[in-house]
C-alpha cells in the first residue's frame, strides 16, 4: 500500500436537476422530461476533498460513475475540477441501493486506493445507505458524515459533524469517508477547463449485475402545498403582516 | 522691407564652444531617438513591423497625432489642466522652431551658401513669436507649479514633477536674459519686436563693459546649452517622457466601440477544430496583449481615472491609476503576477466596468481592460466566492442570473404577445424585467406604452436567456459565448431585425459584442423608442411643474455615447435638474461588472453615494433607465431613509405616468 501520496477514489452520482423539475399541476407527479442532469450537490463536495488533498500532499484521484451514456458530461466536469482518471459504469437503472453498491464496491476492489469519499446521500432519493453498504461489501470502516479530512501517514483523521458536538475519528487506511455539504466549498470550473477537460479519455464499462429491483415507488406525488405566495415588495406593507401570521402560528 | 533688420550673428561665440553645441545636440537627439526605439522593441516589436504598421495606418495616424496630441482633444475638457497643456506644449513648440531656424539660418544657410533667411519682417514676426513662445511655456510651467504646491486637487506629486518643472522654467528665464544680453550689446532699434527682452534688456546698465558683456554672455550660453542637453537626457526617465510615449499612444491607438470588450479566444471554433491551447486573461504581466503594454508605457500618472473612479471614491483598494503605473513599472520584465503583484483579489472585483477611467485618460488608455485581463486568469484558476460560483452555476443550469426556472420567463407573456415573424420588433426584457420585482413592473409599463402607441412587438417568454454580459465582464468569457450562441441561435430561427432592450447592458452586448459573434440587428434601448414615440406624438404627455433629476447609466451614456433621449423624456414632463455629475462625467450606481451579485471591501457603498449627489439637487423624482441603478437607487434611499424625499423612477414609468389620457 502507498501512503502519501494518496490514491483517492471519488464517488460521484449524477442526478436530474431537481432544482428545474416541476410537478404536473393536477396529478402531482415530476415532469422529468427535458430536465438537465447535474452532479449531485454532495458529489461535488466529495470530488473537492478528494482534490484537495491530492493538491496538498499529491497523489491521484480515480473518480467512479454509476450511471449511463450522458455520464460522460458529469465526468469532463469532475475532470476540470481537478479528478484525473475516469471511469463511467453504465447500467444505472436507480432505486436499488444494495446493486449501486455491489457494482461500485466490484469495481472499488480491482483498483489501489486508500480513501474511498463519496457524499453521505443524495438530493434524489435520499436513502443514505450507499456508505454503509460499500463499508460491509469491502469489509474496510466508514467514516461517515465528514466536515474535515486529515489524513496522516498511516491513517486518516476525520470530524464528524453531530448534532450538538463533534466527534474525531481516526481510522488506518483504508477507509471510507462520506462528507457532509459543510466540508467545503467546491470550486466551479471555467467553461474553457471543462471543455479542455472533455478532451481526456474516460473509460466507459458495463455494469455486470442487472438491477433486479425489489424496491417499488409507490407514490412520488408532490404533497399539496397550501402556500398562498403572497408578494409584499414594500417593507412597511409586509412587517405587520409578518408579526401578524408568526404571532397566529405561535398560539 | 525695412533694410539692415536681420539677425545678429553669435560672432563671438568660438568655435569650440559651436562644437559642444553640436556634439551635444546631435548626442541628445540620438539618445531620445534610441530611447524611443527602445521602449517599443523591448516589448518585442521589430523595427520593420513599426515601419510596416507605419505604411498602412499613416491617414489616421497623422489625424490622431493632431487631434488626440497636438490639440490635447481630451486634455482640454479639463479648462484649467487643458489650457496648462496647451501653453507648455505650444510654448515648447514654438520655441523649438525658432532655435530650428536659427540653427538653419545661421549655421548652415550662412557658411555654406552665404544668405540667411532671418532677416526683414520675417525676422521681426519671428521676434514677436519667439518671446511669445517663451512666454507661453513660463506661464503654463508657473501654473503646473501652481497647481501642485496649492495642492487644488490630489495629485501624485513626485520629486521628478518639480525636478522638470524647475528645470524648464530656468531653461526659459536663461533664455529670456541671454535675448535681453544680446540686445543689450547691439541695441538695434528694430529689437524692440522682442517684446519681453527689449524691456528687460534695460537691467544691464548701458555703459557696460562690452568685453565683459560677451563673457556673461559666452558662459550663460553655454549654460543654456548644458541645461537644455541635461533636461533631454533626462527626458526618457521623467515625466515628460509621455510627450514622446503618450504621443506615440494616441498617434497609434486602434479604435474599437467602447462597449466591446477584447475576444480571447471563439468557442464555437475551438469546439470545432479541438484546439483549445490558447491561455486566457493574463495572470502575469507577461500575458497582457502587446497594445496593453504600449498603453501603459504611456501612462503619465496624471490622476484623472483615480479621480472619476466610483471604486476609488468608495474607498475599495481599487485604483485605476495604480493598475496601469504598476503595469508601466514591470512591463518589460513581465515576471509579476497580475493578482496580487498589480491589484488585490478584492480590488480585480471592485471594478464596476463603468469605463469612466477610459472616459477620463487623455491619451486614450483603458485600465479597466486590465482589470478584465486579471479577473479572467482569476476565474480560470477558480479563484471566484461563493457567490460568484453561485452566478456562474445558474447562469449554466438556468440561463439566469437567479436560478430560478427558465419557464417563468413566461409570466411575461400576459402583458406581451409571443414573437413570431409577423412581429416587427422584439422587446428583450432581460433577467431583471423576468425575474426582478421592481424590473417586472417596468417591463410591464413598457409593455404597456408599445401597445398604446400600436408598436407591433413581441416577446420571446422562455425562449430569452441571459445575454451573457455581466458574465463577460466578470471573465468568464466561456459562459459568455456559450450563452451568445444559444441567443444567436434564436435571433436567426426567427429572423429578428430589431430589438428594444429594457436594460442598458443587453443594449450594449448585443449592439457591440455580438456582432462579432455573427448577429447583427438593430438595438435600440427603451428610453430610446419611448423618447421617439413621444417626439412623434403617439404617446402624448402632460407637462407637470415636477423637478426631476437624472441619473444616466453608464452603458447608455458613457459607453455609449446617448445623453439625450432620457433627458427629452424628462424634458417632456418635467423639468430637469442636472445632478454635478452627469453625462459624461456620471458616476456609476455601483452595479456594474457584476458587483450587483457579490459584495467586496470597501468603506463607503458607490450607491449611496451617488444617491446622495441625486439628493443635493432637491428633486423630487429621479429618473433611472437600468432595472440594475434601479435596484441600487432603490436601495440606497431604503437605507438613507429617504423614501420620502426622492422617488426612483425608471424613464418609461415617468411618462407611463404622466400620459395625456
Ligand atoms: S471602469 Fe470604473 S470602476 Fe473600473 S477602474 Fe475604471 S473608473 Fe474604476
Ligand atoms: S491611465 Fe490615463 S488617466 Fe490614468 S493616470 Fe495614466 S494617463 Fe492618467
Amino acid at each position: 500500500m502507498i501512503y502519501l501520496p494518496y490514491n483517492i477514489i471519488v464517488l460521484i452520482k449524477q442526478i436530474l436537476d431537481i432544482d428545474q423539475m416541476k410537478t404536473n399541476p393536477s396529478t402531482g407527479e415530476p415532469i422529468t422530461e427535458g430536465v438537465p442532469m447535474r452532479i449531485e450537490n454532495l458529489s461535488k463536495n466529495a470530488i473537492e476533498a478528494a482534490v484537495r488533498i491530492k493538491e496538498k500532499s499529491g497523489g491521484k484521484v480515480t473518480g467512479i460513475i454509476f450511471g449511463g451514456e450522458q455520464s460522460s458530461s458529469a465526468m469532463k466536469e469532475a475532470y476540470a475540477i481537478g479528478v484525473d482518471d475516469g471511469i463511467v459504469i453504465k447500467g444505472y437503472k436507480g432505486k436499488n441501493p444494495s446493486v449501486t453498491a455491489k457494482v461500485l464496491s466490484d469495481k472499488i476492489k480491482t483498483l489501489p486506493y486508500d480513501m474511498v469519499i463519496l457524499g453521505n446521500q443524495s438530493a434524489d432519493t435520499y436513502t443514505g445507505l450507499l456508505p454503509g453498504k460499500l463499508s460491509s461489501l469491502l469489509n474496510v470502516p466508514l467514516l461517515g458524515n465528514a466536515v474535515s479530512i486529515e489524513p496522516g501517514e498511516k491513517e486518516v483523521k476525520v470530524t464528524r459533524v453531530l448534532e450538538d458536538h463533534n466527534v474525531i475519528l481516526k481510522g488506518n487506511f483504508p477507509v471510507i469517508i462520506s462528507v457532509s455539504q459543510e466540508i467545503n466549498e467546491p470550486r466551479l470550473p471555467a467553461v474553457l477547463q471543462i471543455i479542455k477537460a472533455g478532451k481526456r479519455e474516460i473509460k466507459m464499462e458495463t455494469a455486470s449485475i442487472q438491477d433486479s429491483s425489489s424496491i417499488k415507488v409507490l407514490s412520488d406525488k408532490a404533497p399539496k402545498s397550501e402556500r398562498k405566495k403572497e408578494v409584499y415588495e414594500e417593507p412597511e406593507k409586509a412587517i405587520p403582516v409578518l408579526t401578524r401570521v408568526i404571532k397566529e402560528a405561535m398560539l | 522691407m525695412a533694410a539692415g533688420i536681420v539677425s545678429p550673428t553669435l560672432v563671438f561665440i568660438p568655435e569650440l564652444e559651436l562644437i559642444i553645441l553640436y556634439v551635444t545636440s546631435f548626442s541628445a537627439a540620438i539618445f531620445v531617438l534610441y530611447w524611443w526605439y527602445r521602449s517599443y522593441s523591448r516589448l518585442g516589436i521589430s523595427i520593420t513591423a513599426i515601419l510596416d504598421y507605419i505604411r498602412k495606418n499613416w491617414k489616421a495616424m497623422i489625424s490622431q497625432a493632431l487631434s488626440y496630441g497636438a490639440f490635447h482633444k481630451k486634455t482640454v475638457r479639463n479648462t484649467y489642466a487643458g489650457v496648462m497643456h496647451l501653453l507648455i506644449f505650444y510654448g515648447m513648440l514654438i520655441l523649438f522652431i525658432s532655435t530650428s531656424l536659427i540653427a538653419l539660418s545661421h549655421d548652415i544657410l550662412k557658411p555654406l551658401f552665404h544668405f540667411g533667411i532671418l532677416t526683414g519682417t520675417f525676422y521681426l514676426n519671428f521676434e514677436v513669436w519667439a518671446n511669445t513662445g517663451g512666454l507661453m511655456l513660463m506661464a503654463g510651467l508657473c501654473m503646473a507649479l501652481y497647481r501642485r504646491l496649492a495642492k487644488k486637487i490630489k495629485l501624485e506629486s513626485v520629486f521628478d514633477d518639480y525636478i522638470l518643472i524647475s528645470g524648464l522654467l530656468i531653461l526659459s528665464i536663461e533664455g529670456f536674459f541671454l535675448g535681453a544680453l544680446k540686445i543689450a550689446l547691439f541695441r538695434n532699434g528694430f529689437d524692440i519686436y522682442r517684446y519681453i527682452e527689449w524691456y528687460l534688456s534695460y537691467i544691464f546698465p548701458a555703459g557696460m563693459n562690452v568685453n565683459t558683456a560677451i563673457q556673461v554672455y559666452r558662459e550663460l550660453w553655454l549654460v543654456h546649452i548644458l541645461t537644455a542637453f541635461a533636461l533631454a537626457i533626462y527626458l526618457p526617465f521623467s515625466k515628460f517622457s509621455h510627450i514622446v510615449l503618450s504621443w506615440t499612444n494616441v498617434t497609434i491607438k486602434k479604435f474599437h466601440p467602447r462597449g466591446e470588450l477584447s475576444t480571447p479566444f471563439l468557442l464555437s471554433e475551438a469546439l470545432e477544430t479541438g484546439n483549445i491551447d490558447f491561455t486566457v486573461g493574463a495572470k502575469e504581466v507577461a500575458n497582457l496583449s502587446t497594445p496593453m503594454k504600449i498603453d501603459s508605457l504611456a501612462c503619465t500618472n496624471c490622476g484623472r481615472c483615480e479621480r472619476a473612479c466610483p471604486a476609488v471614491l468608495s474607498g475599495s483598494d481599487l485604483d485605476p491609476r495604480l493598475v496601469v503605473q504598476n503595469v508601466k513599472a514591470v512591463v518589460y520584465n513581465g515576471k509579476v503576477e497580475m493578482v496580487p503583484g498589480i491589484l488585490s483579489e478584492n480590488a480585480a472585483w471592485a471594478c464596476t466596468t463603468c469605463q469612466a477611467c477610459v472616459e477620463e485618460c487623455p491619451v486614450l488608455i483603458d485600465p479597466h481592460s486590465f482589470v478584465i485581463e486579471a479577473r479572467r486568469n482569476l476565474v480560470m484558476e477558480n479563484k471566484i466566492s461563493k457567490e460568484m460560483g453561485q452566478y456562474f452555476n445558474n447562469l449554466t443550469n438556468t440561463q439566469n442570473p437567479y436560478g430560478n426556472s427558465p419557464s417563468d420567463r413566461d409570466a411575461l407573456l400576459k402583458f406581451g404577445p409571443k414573437y413570431d415573424s409577423s412581429k416587427e420588433v422584439l422587446y428583450w426584457a432581460g433577467c431583471m424585467g423576468a425575474f426582478d420585482p421592481r424590473g417586472k413592473k417596468i417591463a410591464e409599463t413598457v409593455m404597456g406604452l408599445l401597445t398604446k402607441a400600436g408598436v407591433n412587438f413581441g416577446i420571446l417568454g422562455s425562449e430569452e436567456k441571459c445575454n451573457g454580459e455581466t458574465a463577460r465582464r466578470m471573465g468568464e468569457e466561456g459562459r459568455f459565448q456559450e450563452l451568445v450562441m444559444q441567443n444567436i441561435d434564436t435571433f436567426k430561427r426567427y429572423n429578428v431585425k430589431k430589438i428594444i432592450t429594457a436594460c442598458p447592458h443587453c443594449y450594449n452586448t448585443f449592439k457591440n459584442e455580438y456582432p462579432k459573434f455573427g448577429f447583427q440587428a438593430e438595438i435600440v434601448h427603451h428610453s430610446e423608442f419611448l423618447a421617439k414615440l413621444v417626439d412623434d406624438g403617439k404617446l402624448k404627455v402632460k407637462k407637470t411643474n415636477e423637478t426631476v433629476t437624472l441619473h444616466d447609466p453608464c452603458y447608455l451614456g458613457r459607453v455609449n455615447g446617448e445623453y439625450d433621449n432620457t433627458r427629452f423624456i424628462v424634458n417632456s414632463f418635467g423639468n430637469l435638474k442636472e445632478m454635478e455629475k452627469s453625462r459624461q462625467n456620471s458616476m456609476c450606481c455601483g452595479a456594474g461588472g457584476g458587483n450587483y451579485w457579490y459584495k467586496v471591501k470597501s468603506q463607503d457603498s458607490i450607491s449611496h453615494l451617488r444617491m446622495q449627489q441625486a439628493l443635493d439637487t432637491k428633486a423630487t423624482k429621479l429618473a433611472v433607465a437600468c432595472p440594475f441603478c434601479n435596484a441600487m437607487m432603490d436601495d440606497a434611499s431604503r437605507s438613507m431613509d429617504a423614501q420620502n424625499k426622492i422617488e426612483i423612477k425608471d424613464v418609461a414609468e415617468l411618462i407611463s405616468e404622466n400620459l395625456e389620457n
